[in-house]
């Protein structure tokens, strides 16, 4: 039917064209003409470790925008709001274009060229070396770059500039993770798939709000068919809670004596799995009888939940026939988090539910690279996982990157809170701060920027010159940012994928792996590094360094076979190459057909259970628990609770604050969230403020009052500058991962703003 | 160190890669969707509708971020937007945790009665027969941004850059080529989707004798939302939770500050009262048969003064100033449109009514009867009575509460009242005093204005004010 029209009634002109939308090709339907790609291409998602597959849209090579790549078998077509707002990152005004290094005469940063930033770098280190010894420079790195710059940093390091202490971010977020399972299964191996979400009849998250923080992976979950249970140990009602069949409301910091509790419980009911107990680990004797004393009733005392829910819980974890437990920062972040971490583990290998579909002691990852880090970083361990300390390793690596003997150092590096330690006590005297804010994230954030002040030289190299870091920093190189550069991400379920160059940093910028390579030639080490030519080059030598390792990735061809297939799970070594290619027909990883490329998709370890350690056998961990170092008393009567605020924040805002879609999305100030009990006992206003106060600091922030929180706790995004120095210094012992889920406050209410 | 650099400027993907879906004609994502579209467009008597499945949103707000990509639209902008809904009391523990926070993702509800539609004056709003889709011709419009106060959800957003308001056109494009819309592909969960609505029964839910019933039956009435019967919006959004006790939050936890229109608070008043003080001068000469003086003349060269100041000022306010032309195509509908229609023929009046009088105050035999002036200065009254039951009638049909009749009527018409006050203490009064009276009380109206204004925003609202007015 033609519509009446009326002659006067501009039905089209530049307004409406502006808007208009055209088929887009490349199997992407419609999208904005405007914007209509000529090219597409895959990368994964630079934010968290879902490691979501994404499309870019490309004119002439650079990219326009993007949507979430439907083919990519982890998040099939979807992407939460970071991912889809990835390109705003790279588009910000405050993006450091040109080395900035500080006159000390004026105390103001001033741009130079590349020549005489690398300069003063090299000169000032290596003064800050000759005076002091040549462990008194560390780095910090991060979770967020290529896992190929990782291990020209790790090695550029240790190796060329003879420096030893050394840590990266992932230790604020997966280190517990790490030594979790090293120790209990023999490899840090998260032995899971993410189809595991949809096959399992039970699901355990403990500490996890997947909903809010993988936001691709609560996807998977909803896409379960097996109508499974899902159950929430967390003390907040988060949007995950809201979603599960069973929420457990446990009191802060009494997860490891509740999981011991389920584990003593399941015991009783004999809902155990002798035959794969005896046959795959060792150790259960003793940990049967040490959680024997953790009766229900003394569990619901401390967890601070009715008899029957938790009951209920033991009940639902005994029958479904299978259960998966998943963990995040809930638990990693805990002053007994590696304790904790293994006793989820427990639980899984004491039922035999490991190694099976749907099931699994499974922690979701945070960075999307942290799985990088803790493989090749070479930074707490030697690359592919070795011990520093282990001489036949040493020589190993040697051996396979032609090193000179005696270049890999035998000692251990000092983990992040050591090396802040060793700036107090002087031992550390310049410090390297690679794509990661610590002036904002690291606990008792006041004492940590007072001793950066300590340092005789601060190098920030990040993509911005507006970070809390960069703006302490003497010197700062400019850093292309993901999407600017090439190499591989390891996401969450040991999934390889790819990073390409869709876009052109601005100005000078660039990559930290071009960066790590003038460092290198500027110090004089380039010599060690004639093979480390391009990050294709070193992903050949992380290859070389992973055969015969539990992360064997020999089998992958190179980059176009990730591509191809969207993403590679480790291990995939030269055998399973072998096995899954048709020698006649099949020319290469990259042209595998659909019906032989499917069968290796999805894959989970441990279905033999044989596990990496000494003897085979997984090894059951566990220790008494501990009362938390700062609990509450008459003074800091509340306990205050960090963790992500929305699925539009990442981390330290650094870069999701650049898009201006995103910010709508979010608070933009400061906020607590305080249940209404405590509202009404503090007489807080409807629109009031709130100041926290800790031993150690204390900040005002929005009231946002909510039964999301119980009463006697606050919760706090970690995503606000004001938030760490509330916080206090405590590590786990094993993992040395800072707590930032427990510490003391005290309330006052405030009138509005 | 330039051929690093010159390297990280060389873009490779494309060569370097294969193109997998160099050949794929349809769209990836098909197989995904096609259950969240309906199989054959809308029949005779039905729409199209946005259907929301609260229980299914787990508030990752992918929805207002793809709408923003997948459309190309400025760096802040999005058709869609979240509200949250959150239990302001405890909840009570159950086995199957019920809500504390709930997440509402809106569009264009492309209601069945459009209030954007209605209240446009330059007719650049269309609902399409037979999708029901309500389209916005953004060449025809003039950024009078009137559709964002009759819209009772304020769904139409202005663009700065361009001068206009655009809006959600439920994709109809993508619709038509059998595609989902942008929030219907991205969301994760499946919780969006496209339905066919039958439009009677939709009226009836909104406006009926049961007009009360909520979301459970599926409706859009939620708490902290504006009434159904305003405009009988077609989204329906389900939930099997109970929604007592929920009240209404921005996400950002603070109401988002709306512009003062000043240029819009300058024509009421300055229009309001210069023909307050232009009545005053029509019933003190023309109306009661008194030969004008002089002073008369200036007392109403300073009303015509007054009221063209404003006209003047009001042309600031639009985005698309040389379209305003088109501002009396919507008379039908939009008392936008009256009330420009009613204040153009009151201008053209009262410089004829000014001129006359000036005629004959200082014009020795001034030709004109003043049998003339006396059909001029009645004719004047008129109008002034029609523009201000028009410029009343533009806030009160929004059906906002802050604009409801009680509050808008007194206002204007006591600005006019006070106009006709100031005016006669003019003609007989102390000059300097009357002089200095209406600049001041001018300035006062201008901030109670601005007052008035913020009480009808939705956001600046308490969400228990939002009964029907």
């Amino acid at each position: 039917m033609n519509l009446p029209r009326i002659p006067w009634r501009a039905w089209d002109g530049p307004l409406t064209t502006d808007l208009a939308r055209v088929p887009g090709g490349f199997g992407l339907g419609q999208v904005p003409a405007r914007l209509k790609p000529d090219a597409t291409t895959g990368i994964v998602c630079g934010y968290c470790a879902t490691g979501c597959g994404l499309t870019a849209h490309l004119v002439n090579g650079e990219a326009v925008n993007l949507s979430p790549d439907p083919r990519f078998p982890v998040n099939q077509g979807m992407a939460c709001p970071k991912g889809w707002e990835a390109l705003a990152a790279l588009d910000a005004p405050d993006r450091a274009t040109t080395p900035l290094l500080r006159n000390p005469a004026t105390g103001a940063m001033e741009p130079v060229v590349w020549s005489k930033a690398l300069h003063a770098f090299v000169s000032r280190m290596k003064s800050v070396q000759q005076n002091w010894g040549p462990q008194s420079i560390a780095f910090l790195s991060t979770g967020q770059i290529c896992t190929e710059e990782m291990a020209l940093l790790g090695a550029l390091f240790k190796f060329g500039m003879r420096g030893l202490h050394c840590d990266s971010n992932t230790r604020q977020c997966m280190a517990t993770a790490h030594v979790a399972y090293k120790q209990s299964l023999g490899f840090d191996a998260p032995p899971y798939t993410y189809a595991d979400f949809e096959e399992s009849d039970c699901l355990v998250f403990v500490g996890s709000n997947p909903a809010v923080a993988h936001p691709i992976l609560w996807q998977r979950v909803l896409q379960n068919r097996r109508s499974p249970e899902i159950i929430v140990l967390d003390p907040r009602r988060t949007e995950t809670a809201m979603g599960a069949t069973l929420h457990v409301p446990l009191a802060p910091k009494s997860d490891l004596v509740l999981l011991y509790g389920v584990a003593s419980a399941l015991i009783r009911r004999g809902a155990v799995d002798r035959a794969f107990i005896e046959a795959h680990t060792r150790g259960f004797e003793a940990f049967a009888a040490a959680v024997s004393d953790f009766t229900p009733e003394q569990v619901c005392a401390e967890a601070k939940i009715p008899l029957d829910l938790f009951e209920t819980l033991v009940e639902r974890i005994a029958t479904r026939p299978r259960v998966s437990y998943w963990w995040t920062m809930g638990v990693n972040q805990g002053h007994e988090s590696t304790r904790t971490a293994q006793a989820i583990i427990n639980l899984a290998l004491m039922t035999g539910q490991i190694g099976k579909p749907g099931t699994g002691a499974n922690s979701i990852t945070g960075q999307c690279n942290a799985m990088g880090s803790r493989l090749f970083s070479n930074v707490t361990n030697l690359f592919g996982g070795r011990d520093f300390a282990d001489p036949a390793a040493r020589l190993e690596v040697e051996s396979l990157l032609g090193l000179p003997a005696g270049t890999v150092p035998s000692e251990n590096s000092w983990a992040y809170d050591r090396i802040v330690d060793g700036i107090e006590s002087g031992a550390i005297r310049g410090l390297w701060i690679i794509a990661t804010n610590s002036s904002h994230s690291w606990i008792q954030q006041r004492r940590f920027n007072e001793l950066l002040g300590r340092l005789e030289f601060l190098v920030v190299q990040d993509l911005y010159t507006t970070t809390e870091t960069a703006q302490r920093a003497d010197l700062l190189l400019p850093a292309a940012g993901w999407g600017e550069k090439e190499g591989t991400f390891i996401n969450s379920e040991r999934r390889l994928g790819l990073v390409k160059r869709v876009r052109r940093p601005p100005g000078q910028a660039l990559s930290d792996f071009h960066i790590f390579r003038l460092i290198a030639e500027a110090w004089g080490c380039a010599d060690l590094f004639a093979d480390w030519q391009t990050p294709e080059a070193v992903f050949g030598l992380l290859k070389r360094l992973s055969r015969g390792r539990p992360c064997d990735i020999t089998g992958i061809d190179g980059y176009r076979a990730i591509d191809a297939l969207g993403g590679i799970q480790w291990p995939f070594s030269q055998a399973m190459r072998d096995h899954v290619l048709d020698p006649v027909s099949d020319a290469s990883l990259a042209t595998l057909p659909e019906t032989r490329a499917a069968g290796i998709r999805e894959r989970r370890l441990f279905a033999d259970g044989c596990f990496p350690t000494s003897d085979g056998r997984a090894v059951f961990h566990h220790s008494p628990p501990t009362p938390v170092p700062e609990p509450t008393d008459p003074e800091y009567p509340w306990i205050l609770l960090t963790g992500r605020g929305t699925s539009s924040q990442w981390h330290t805002n650094t870069r999701t604050s650049k898009s201006p879609v995103l910010r709508q999305l979010y608070p933009e100030t400061c906020y607590v969230e305080i249940h209404p009990d405590d509202a009404a006992r503090l007489a807080l206003h409807e629109k009031g403020r709130i100041r926290v106060r800790s031993r150690r600091a204390e900040l005002v922030a929005d009231a946002w009052v909510t039964p999301a929180v119980q009463p006697g706790q606050v919760f706090i995004p970690m995503h606000y500058r004001e938030l760490n120095p509330l916080t206090l210094t405590v590590v786990d012992p094993h993992s040395r991962q800072p707590s930032y889920k427990f510490c003391a406050v005290a309330l006052e209410a405030l009138p509005p703003a | 160190m330039d051929a690093f650099v010159a390297e990280q400027r060389r873009l490779t993907a494309v060569e370097r890669f294969s193109q997998r879906q160099a050949d794929a004609r349809a769209p990836l994502l098909e197989q995904r969707y096609r259950a969240l579209l309906p199989a054959t467009p809308p029949g005779p008597g039905e729409q199209y509708a946005f259907e929301v499945d609260l229980d299914q949103c787990s508030s990752c707000k992918a929805c207002v971020v793809a709408c923003h990509s997948l459309n190309g639209l400025e760096p802040e902008e999005s058709w869609r937007e979240i509200r949250l809904m959150v239990a302001s009391r405890p909840v009570p523990q159950t086995p199957r945790p019920e809500a504390v926070t709930l997440a509402v993702t809106s569009a264009c509800h492309h209601c069945v009665d459009p209030g954007c539609l209605k209240g446009c004056p330059v007719l650049a709003y269309e609902k399409d027969p037979l999708t029901g889709i309500v389209r916005h011709l953004d060449d025809q419009c003039i950024g009078c941004s009137y559709c964002i106060f009759t819209c009772p959800y304020e769904v139409p957003k202005f663009s700065e850059s361009r001068g206009i308001v655009r809006k959600c056109d439920l994709c109809q494009g993508r619709l038509q080529a059998g595609e989902a819309p942008a929030c219907v592909q991205a969301c994760p969960n499946e919780a969006i989707r496209i339905t066919r609505v039958p439009v009677a029964a939709t009226i009836d839910r909104c406006r009926g004798e049961a007009s009360t019933a909520g979301h459970r039956d599926g409706g859009c009435s939620l708490p902290g939302m504006p009434p159904a019967s305003i405009t009988v919006p077609s989204t329906v959004y389900r939930s099997r939770r109970p929604m007592d006790g929920l009240e209404s939050r921005p996400v950002t936890g603070t109401p988002c500050r709306r512009d003062a229109h000043w240029p819009l608070i300058a024509m009421l008043v300055l229009t309001q009262w210069g023909g307050g003080i232009l009545a005053a001068v029509a019933l003190g000469t023309g109306m009661s048969g008194r030969i004008p003086t002089g002073r008369d003349a200036a007392v109403a060269a300073l009303g015509c003064l007054w009221v063209h100041a404003g006209l003047i000022a009001s042309v600031f306010h639009l985005g698309q100033p040389l379209k305003a032309w088109r501002i009396w195509m919507g008379w039908k509908t939009s008392w936008l449109s009256r009330e420009a229609l009613a204040l153009g023929a009151f201008s053209s009046v009262s410089l004829l009514f000014t001129g006359w009088i000036a005629g004959l105050a200082w014009v020795p035999a001034f030709p004109a009867p003043l049998r003339g002036f006396q059909g001029v200065a009645s004719g004047l009254l008129v109008l002034l009575v029609l523009t201000t039951v028009a410029q009343i009638q533009v806030y009160v049909v929004t059906g906002r509460a802050g604009w409801r009749s009680r509050r808008t009527g007194p206002r204007f018409a006591g600005t006019v009242l006070m106009g006709w006050g100031v005016g006669w203490g003019l003609m007989v009064g102390p000059s300097w005093v009357s002089i200095l009276a209406l600049l001041l009380l001018t300035g006062l109206s201008m901030f109670e204005r601005w007052r008035f204004f913020a009480g009808g925003f939705l956001a600046d609202v308490d969400s228990r004010d939002q009964e029907r007015p």
